[in-house]
């Protein structure tokens, strides 16, 4: 299914609670704007409900668009469906005072306690991941806080059409809405509790860490008793390390390792934050939980595509994975790779990839920003005159681009690319600030 | 911005555009 008829879905997902209120017998009309009103808080409530379906990870989709777009696209509706929640009480409360009585707690405490505690909830859930940094709230804790608000927000609304509406007058349309955001609340559970009690069943172990170069680790993941994780090279997982899978510690990474073993996983990791940094003190024999994979920054090994991967820095993971996956298969497409980093120092794996250069059909340009003295190679960043003179030699029909690194550097090799016209079809990123 | 995430936020923007207008045809459909 491809992308067009999966906005087709959500389109129909959203706009089908507001279709199904308008069947049947229906009360007297109040007017344009009260109708409005409610119209608003119909449709916003059916799109936080569809924001559950957009983070549960199913593998069909993000494989698709990405899980990066994913949760870009979950973040931006989210803000559309608070602007329409919020705008539902303020159309009401304009067209007609009557409906300040919601608010009022001499009218009814605890509706107007869970209405004001849901619109906290509403500002809450939008202003979190924004001040997120400033208010030095951590990932894992955001994470779980923002589940149980959408959770919390759903639920109160589910129960308000219920009691209020007087369009959910009859029992069939009540059920609908409470099956629709019943598998709102579903999904939720299934990614927090059902998912990790699969991963519990299948658990891994660490079996090495390494050292790759100052503050970059190897750690190497074997499956315990089970046949391993089949995924294709440049997938991610998210990784739990510990006893148990039900932990707040649950984050993203790419698989570095070939895609031809599934039970033996390596993920090369940079210490760039709380959990990364102590990645190098993680004992042998650990316990670890995988789920996943997920993501669509890979090749398709049915054809012989020409590819092109720009990698900054610890960006290069999911290349390898790439690169190595395609060495054991014998695969002879043209291969290009342009590696940025800011010293020589820095650059990761520099030994093998000679030898993928040589046992691939592979050209590697480094590319580093403070060079050592007698340094051949490109100097500086990766700026659209060294994207033109790279690619200048190479085959550019059909050619497939990878993009992975820093953002800036993404910008400038996704723009230049499509300033070419190359089809943004053609161009899989990745980008490492999802969360 | 990443070109991509340009596009999504012109998408969500066009169904936010498409669920108002939805929302304004059933308060005109249920005002009448």
């Amino acid at each position: 299914m491809q992308l067009g008829a999966w906005v087709g879905v959500y389109v129909v997902m959203v706009a089908a609670p507001i279709g199904l209120v308008l069947v049947g017998q229906l009360p007297e009309g109040r007017g344009f704007w009260v109708e409005f009103g409610v119209g608003l808080g119909l449709v916003g409530l059916a799109m936080m409900g569809v924001q559950f379906a957009l983070t549960a990870r199913f593998r069909r989709i993000a494989g698709i668009v990405g899980m990066d777009s994913m949760l870009h696209f979950h973040r931006q509706a989210g803000i559309v469906a608070t602007l329409f929640v919020l705008a539902h009480p303020v159309i009401l409360v304009l067209a007609d005072r009557e409906f300040l009585a919601f608010f009022d707690p001499r009218v009814n405490l605890p509706r107007a306690g869970a209405l004001t505690a849901v619109t906290v909830a509403l500002l809450l859930v939008v202003a979190l991941p924004l001040a997120r940094g400033r208010i030095g709230l951590s990932y894992e804790w955001w994470r779980l806080t923002h589940g149980l608000l959408g959770l919390f927000i759903v639920l109160v609304g589910l129960a308000h059409v219920l009691m209020v509406s007087r369009y959910m007058a009859v029992g069939w349309k009540q059920a609908l809405w409470v099956v629709f955001i019943g598998a709102a609340v579903a999904l939720l559970v299934n990614s927090r509790l059902l998912v990790p009690w699969r991963a519990w069943r299948r658990p891994w172990k660490v079996a090495s860490v390494r050292t790759e170069a100052p503050d970059v680790w190897t750690i190497t993941l074997e499956a315990a008793g089970h046949s391993g994780l089949p995924f294709r090279a440049g997938q991610c997982i998210w990784l739990t390390l510990g006893p148990t899978p039900f932990s707040l510690q649950q984050h993203p990474f790419t698989i570095a390792s070939s895609a031809v073993r599934a039970d033996r996983l390596e993920l090369t990791i940079k210490a760039l934050g709380d959990f990364t940094s102590t990645i190098g003190n993680v004992a042998p024999g650990t316990p670890a939980f995988l789920e996943g994979p997920y993501g669509n920054f890979t090749v398709d090994l049915d054809t012989l595509h020409p590819a092109v991967f720009f990698a900054g820095g610890i960006g290069i993971t999911p290349v390898l994975s790439i690169l190595r996956t395609l060495r054991e298969r014998g695969d002879r497409r043209p291969l290009l790779l342009v590696y940025a980093n800011a010293s020589e120092a820095q650059i990761l794996l520099r030994e093998e990839f000679e030898q993928l250069a040589g046992e691939l059909e592979l050209r590697v340009c480094h590319v580093l920003k403070q060079p050592p003295e007698g340094w051949s190679g490109e100097v500086g960043r990766i700026t659209p005159e060294l994207i033109e003179r790279v690619l200048n030699d190479f085959p550019l029909a059909n050619t497939r681009y990878y993009v992975c690194g820093a953002d800036s550097m993404m910008d400038t090799v996704e723009t230049e690319l499509l300033r070419r016209g190359v089809g943004l079809h053609r161009i899989h990123s990745e980008r490492f600030n999802i969360v | 911005m990443a070109m991509r995430h340009v596009r999504i936020g012109r998408l969500v923007l066009v169904l936010g555009a498409l669920f108002l207008v939805m929302t304004i045809v059933f308060a005109l459909v249920r005002s009448e």
